[in-house]
């Protein structure tokens, strides 16, 4: 059973499809502090943004 | 499992805090300010990317003669070289269109956090074996920036989008090159060694992209709290 408590960030980024199960699971409890941190209004821009422009462009450096 | 589905299962456990890193940078409301220096990592991500392709070529080369993946390795890295070329000089040119000064820029040393990236990279493929390096242009090659995103950073960081050429043309050739590289990946001998070299130099390669995109982020925090404290005693 999963009883981890990832908190309500890393929950709305999952909701959105922003992350995956298996992803979130990687995620150090010094990533999570930091993503559950992060304001409402942040995460809404971000979710906003992902809605808006589909897959994230990690790999855009080469 | 085809070893593309092996490297994507990689690549979608350990990509979530370069993702989210990455979307809070794009909107990050100090993201404009830092837009030079985020340019200035591109360019020589880009550059030693040739660099990184050129010593897997060689090392291919050398231990073609024993082993089937670097010899069919030889192949790939010399057309990818060919496409790549000169892409770093595409980015310095939209960079002159924004008006930075490009020699100078370039002429500082590319950040610890590249070092560290393209750093890891080389010792993988000098000291194990050049496949190490197929998981890096695997991922980014397959994640590249589409127009819409694109068109989202020019008005993050209040540029014309004709000063962005070089992301423009890589949203539609990337996808191609995405393509051969697991089209490639698939076509590889690769024993367990092989594979499981892959799956670390890829998942250490992503970590560390997320720590790059973490230091620049915490740049354009800086500089927007900067921003608010001038603008507060002025």
């Amino acid at each position: 059973m999963d009883d981890i408590q990832y908190g309500d960030n890393v929950q709305a980024f999952v909701d959105a499809g922003m992350l995956s199960a298996d992803a979130r699971s990687s995620l150090s409890a010094d990533q999570l502090e930091k993503i559950n941190a992060w304001d409402t209004e942040t995460v809404q821009r971000l979710v906003d943004l992902y809605r808006e422009t589909g897959p994230i462009p990690s790999g855009l450096w080469i | 499992m085809r070893a593309s589905e092996a490297l994507d299962e990689v690549i979608g456990r350990e990509r979530g805090w370069l993702d989210l890193t990455t979307m809070r940078l794009f909107t990050h409301p100090g993201f404009a300010s830092i837009f030079s220096e985020f340019l200035v990592q591109v360019y020589h991500e880009m550059h030693t990317a040739t660099a990184l392709m050129e010593a897997a070529r060689t090392r291919s080369a050398a231990l073609a003669t024993s082993c089937p993946v670097a010899a069919r390795l030889v192949s790939y890295w010399d057309e990818h070289i060919l496409e790549e070329a000169g892409h770093d000089e595409w980015l310095a040119d939209d960079m002159r269109t924004l008006g930075m000064d490009v020699d100078a820029a370039l002429s500082t040393p590319p950040s610890p956090t590249v070092a560290e990236i393209m750093g890891t990279l080389h010792f993988w493929v000098t000291h194990t074996h050049p496949v190490a390096a197929v998981g890096y242009f695997y991922f980014a090659e397959r994640n590249v920036a589409n127009v819409e995103t694109i068109d989202h950073m020019a008005s993050a960081a209040g540029v014309p989008p004709t000063a962005l050429k070089t992301f423009y043309r890589h949203a539609s050739i990337d996808i191609t090159h995405g393509r051969e590289l697991e089209e490639l990946v698939d076509s590889l001998p690769l024993t367990t060694t092989h594979q499981d070299l892959l799956a670390l130099s890829t998942s250490t390669i992503i970590r560390q992209l997320g720590r790059r995109t973490e230091s620049l982020l915490l740049r354009a925090e800086q500089s927007a709290r900067t921003d608010t404290s001038r603008s507060s005693t002025s």
